[in-house]
Parts: structure tokens; C-alpha cells; sequence
């Protein structure tokens, strides 16, 4: 068994007070359940061609759009 | 059910993934493209006012975006000079489930990732440094490679020293005993 780390309690309680703020409601068991499944691809998607029309005035990164 | 400590960590995640998958991206990349999301259409000048950022690295973080896929520009309606900027893809797809936590409200999340800015009080403090003290903040107490088996697709030398770092700020404390 290794060291055992902690969060400085300043820091802990910060982060508890401020995190409870911005999360003033419960998530869904979607949530995890997308969660999951992103953690699963090892890489981003770059198939945005694929998404559906291109406007002619748009521009991609030349890579981003293979 | 979820806790903070829980949600906190899959925001961070979904964001990481918003941003081609690099935990090195800063919370400060984060907050542009959450600002472009939350400004469809924007200019680059509006983003800077509204973020209140310099020229200089929001042009850097900008290419970055678009170089990435996570952005498209488009030719502006009145002036062919400037560029309107538009989320675009994978980066799309992944913010709005970093938004679905905060019922779909950008000044949220920008709450959320000026919250981690202002705790990890670095010049420029990275997604990988979030999820370290989110994992911790959830864990209570654990060591250092339990908490770093949670970042993925990081090199785990970069992972070591992000956490020896917070160890040096006094983030992160070691146990006595």
C-alpha cells in the first residue's frame, strides 16, 4: 500500500461549497450511463463530413474533415 | 445516486473529450469553447470582451480549435473579412454532455470551470489537474496511483508530475503515518 494522498481542507471546502452550487440538481442515470460509454472510444470522432451538409462557406481544418 | 464529487469527475471527462481527447487542454480552452457554444455565430473580438482574454493567446487557442475539428469558421454576413466561429462535431456532441449536469446552462459550467481555476490557483491550469483534485475531492483519501488510474489517454509520466505539482502548491496533502 502506497502513500495515502488527501485534498487540503481549505481546498476540500471550496470545492464542496462550490461544487454544490453549480449542481443544484441530481444528474440521471443517463448520465453515467453516456459517461461509460464515452469513456469507451479511445478517440475523437473526426468525421464531421459525416454529419450532415456542408456549407460551401464553411471552412474545416484540412485533417479534421477526412 | 450521483454524487458531486461523481459529476464533477464526468464533466471534466466530457470535456477532455470535447477538446480532441487531451487532458493537457487548459481550463481556459474550455471556457472559449463553451463560450463559442453558448455565442453560435460569434467573432473572435466578442469572445475576447466577454472572456476578457488577451489577443495573442486567444488566437492561439482558437487555431488550436479549429486545427482539432472542435470548431468550424464561416465567412461573416456583412463583412467577408471576419469569421463568424461555430462548435462543430464531436465537440458539439460532447459539450452538451458536459451541459446536460448544469440543465443545459452555459453560465454554469463557466461556473463550474472558474471554480477549478480558482482552487488550483495555476498560471494556466490544465483539465488533467482538475480531474486529479475532482477524483481526490470524490475519493476522500487514496494514493497517488489510484487517483491517477482515473485519467485516460495521458502519458503516465505528464500524470506523476501534474500531481507532484499539486503536492507543491499545497493542494494535495500526504497523510501522516
Amino acid at each position: 500500500m502506497g502513500k495515502s494522498f488527501y485534498l487540503s481542507s481549505v481546498s476540500h471546502n471550496a470545492l464542496e461549497r462550490g461544487l454544490s452550487s453549480v449542481f443544484d440538481s441530481g444528474a440521471s442515470a443517463e448520465h453515467t450511463i453516456y459517461h461509460q460509454a464515452a469513456a469507451n472510444t479511445n478517440s475523437p470522432p473526426f468525421n464531421l463530413a459525416a454529419r450532415g451538409s456542408v456549407d460551401t462557406n464553411i471552412t474545416f481544418a484540412p485533417h479534421a474533415a477526412l | 445516486m450521483t454524487t458531486d464529487g461523481q459529476k464533477a469527475s464526468y464533466v471534466i471527462d466530457h470535456l477532455i473529450e470535447a477538446l480532441a481527447g487531451d487532458p493537457s487542454s487548459s481550463l481556459r480552452r474550455a471556457l472559449i469553447l463553451n463560450d463559442i457554444d453558448e455565442h453560435p455565430a460569434t467573432m473572435q473580438a466578442e469572445i475576447m470582451e466577454r472572456l476578457q482574454l488577451h489577443k495573442s493567446s486567444l488566437n492561439r487557442e482558437i487555431d488550436w480549435l479549429f486545427n482539432y475539428g472542435c470548431i468550424m469558421r464561416q465567412d461573416g454576413k456583412d463583412d467577408a473579412r471576419t469569421k463568424t466561429l461555430q462548435i462543430c462535431g464531436y465537440s458539439k456532441k460532447a459539450l452538451d454532455a458536459a451541459l446536460d449536469y448544469f440543465e443545459g446552462k452555459h453560465e454554469k459550467l463557466k461556473g463550474f470551470v472558474n471554480l477549478f481555476t480558482r482552487i488550483l490557483k495555476q498560471e494556466k491550469p490544465t483539465l488533467r489537474d482538475a480531474k486529479i483534485i475532482a477524483t481526490l475531492y470524490e475519493k476522500k483519501e487514496a494514493d497517488k496511483q489510484d487517483v491517477l488510474d482515473h485519467l485516460v489517454n495521458s502519458a503516465p509520466s505528464t500524470d506523476n508530475r501534474a500531481f507532484n505539482r499539486l503536492i507543491e502548491t499545497g493542494l494535495i496533502e500526504e497523510k501522516d503515518g
